[in-house]
């Protein structure tokens, strides 16, 4: 056997193994899935979500694994969770439905006022807009971008997997981090953009009690509103609502536990996995996702300071006047946004309890950010 | 512990020098290089000439090659009529039918045009990176059909999400009113139920 046969016989057996397609691109994609690794177990910040995406980030940059891509015509594993499941938009609809079968719509509707603040924190969604196309992304890709700071994750996905699929391992990674730093990110913006004498305003203690009856209306008027304003989004709005349905209406316990437990898991757990699978080398280590990062937190930055200006703009009309440490709740990063607005309410006003009216706002965005998704859809898709 | 350390030492050099071997001997070796195959591009790639491109292109990229005008195709045979930096409008002697299917035919590559088709003309909009808005078709000529090339511009831009902000202030407002509305008849009716109960 002639040298160069040895090295083709050698060559023949590497080639079925990945240390030869192994680049500087996959160490630093490995690296990626370790830091969000560590970050979910050292550091608990989102387990849930980080965990999944990092071990799925970790795994799919391994080369040569039959994981993400096709095997004569057929998805192989994680392809298929995130073909029908994140393409054909079968999760962040599930997901809705689960947080709906969860959400307690009680502050809202005793203040419903507060939706408001929801729509004004949608601010950054079209202010970013402008800025991602000013840096060269095309008009699709800039709505997709611009959802990333209503901090709805689920609404996030289903509008870049129907505007931008190439975008969303980034877009997903991005709006998932910076709701779990929603305490790093709000709390300079709201120091900023308040004096103090509006952190002392003082709010009432109790919102008035709301009824059985009126929960189970509201996701029959919500769900019917959304339906004939905003079409576009009723895929995610109308499992919201069946699921809240589900909830208040206190005959199915079953199938509401189900849904905002077991359901939410096994989803949370596809989710994870198959956006973490998709953020493959070539295509994330380039110019469009590193840049939505940046524009992510620009976004985020905005739309918390929406949310504070539109508490600002009401103030001038409103009798009970409402304190602006609560605007940055309008993104909907629940439970994260309210607690920060309580923490900060309180470290001013030792008697003034923001938590419920926060909660409010933060359900309010949690309808105005699919609002505004509904926008951008009926506009481009 | 430290036997761990050791081994888990020994496990990753052996690692290093497998893929430095590897990609030594694949150095060496004349056969051909496989590239990592892109999982997307398994998808996207093949695309023939009849199916539209996936993800964002320039329109300039995929029309056929003619005439154009920032990257948007020109048909052939028309009379320009104005040409100003930001509008082109040309004249042709053909019927809008045929005119619109030239233009369909010509974009069919091109994933971001999107036809309005409007009462008196179709509104061919542009949703990628191309340099051009749009481009519209009259259909009000008769034997003669008028084509309008508009340049991209912030205008538009600008206009759209105004008025998309102020729709999720609108759909939020319809929603307050609703719930205002519905509380209102909801609490009167439960204080007429507890009336009618204590008496």
């Amino acid at each position: 056997m002639s040298l160069n046969e040895l090295l083709d016989l050698l060559m023949g057996t590497l080639q079925t193994t990945g240390f030869i397609y192994v680049g500087w691109k996959v160490v630093v994609m490995w690296c990626i899935g370790l830091f969000f690794l560590y970050m979910a177990i050292v550091k608990e910040f989102e387990p849930n979500l980080l965990l999944p995406i990092g071990f799925g980030i970790f795994l799919v940059n391994f080369p040569n694994t039959p994981l993400f891509g096709y095997t004569e015509g057929h998805p192989q594993l994680l392809q298929f969770f995130y073909k029908y499941g994140i393409i054909w938009e079968v999760i962040p609809c599930l997901i809705f439905l689960g947080l709906g079968a969860m959400t307690d719509f009680g502050p809202l509707i005793a203040n419903p006022k507060m939706l408001l603040i929801g729509a004004g924190a949608q601010l950054g969604v079209f202010v970013t807009f402008t800025g991602t196309i000013l840096l060269g992304f095309t008009i699709k890709e800039a709505a997709s971008v611009g959802i990333i700071g209503g901090a709805d994750g689920p609404t996030t996905i289903y509008l870049t997997a129907r505007l931008a699929p190439h975008l969303l391992s980034a877009n997903t990674l991005a709006a998932y981090s910076y709701m779990a730093m929603v305490p790093l990110i709000q709390p300079p913006i709201m120091r900023w953009m308040t004096t103090d004498a509006e952190r002392k305003i003082q709010m009432k203690t109790t919102l008035r009690p709301v009824s059985k009856t009126e929960k189970i209306l509201y996701p029959l008027i919500c769900g019917g509103i959304i339906a004939l304003l905003v079409p576009a989004v009723m895929p995610l709005m109308g499992m919201f609502m069946f699921g809240n349905l589900m909830k208040e209406s206190g005959v199915v316990p079953r199938l509401t536990a189900t849904a905002g437990g077991p359901m939410m898991d096994v989803v949370t757990i596809f989710l994870g996995l198959s956006v973490g699978a998709s953020m493959v080398a070539e295509q994330f280590l380039s110019f469009k996702p590193l840049m939505v990062f940046g524009l992510g937190l620009f976004d985020f930055a905005v739309c918390t300071a929406g949310g504070i200006l539109t508490v600002k703009v009401m103030n001038l009309f409103v009798k009970d006047k409402i304190n602006p440490l609560i605007g940055n709740s309008g993104v909907s990063a629940i439970p994260m946004a309210p607690r920060v607005s309580q923490v900060w309410g309180l470290k001013y006003n030792k008697r003034n309890y923001l938590l419920m009216h926060a909660m409010g706002a933060c359900l309010g965005g949690s309808i105005g950010s699919p609002a505004a998704a509904g926008m951008l859809l009926a506009m481009f898709d | 512990m430290k036997k761990i350390k050791y081994y888990l030492i020994a496990i990753v050099t052996l690692l290093a020098l497998g893929v430095l071997g590897a990609n030594l001997i694949q150095a060496t070796s004349e056969g051909p290089k496989e590239a990592i195959t892109n999982p997307q591009g398994a998808q996207t790639g093949g695309a023939t000439s009849a199916e539209p491109v996936k993800g964002p292109v320039d329109s300039a990229d995929v029309i056929p090659k003619g005439p154009q005008w920032m990257g948007a195709p020109i048909m052939p045979g028309g009379t320009p009529l104005t040409g100003e930096p930001t509008r082109q409008n040309y004249e042709l002697n053909l019927p809008y039918a045929q005119v619109l299917a030239w233009y369909k035919e010509a974009l069919k590559r091109y994933p971001d045009a999107r036809y309005r088709d409007w009462k008196e003309e179709m509104y061919i909009e542009d949703q990628g990176g191309s340099k051009w808005h749009a481009i519209i078709i009259s259909k009000t000529g008769g034997p003669k059909t008028t084509v309008t090339l508009v340049k991209d511009n912030w205008t538009w831009i600008w206009a759209t999400l105004v008025i998309r902000f102020i729709g999720v202030f609108v759909v939020l407002l319809v929603l307050w009113m609703g719930l205002n509305i519905a509380g209102f008849f909801i609490q009167r009716l439960i204080k007429e139920e507890k009336t009618t109960a204590k008496a």
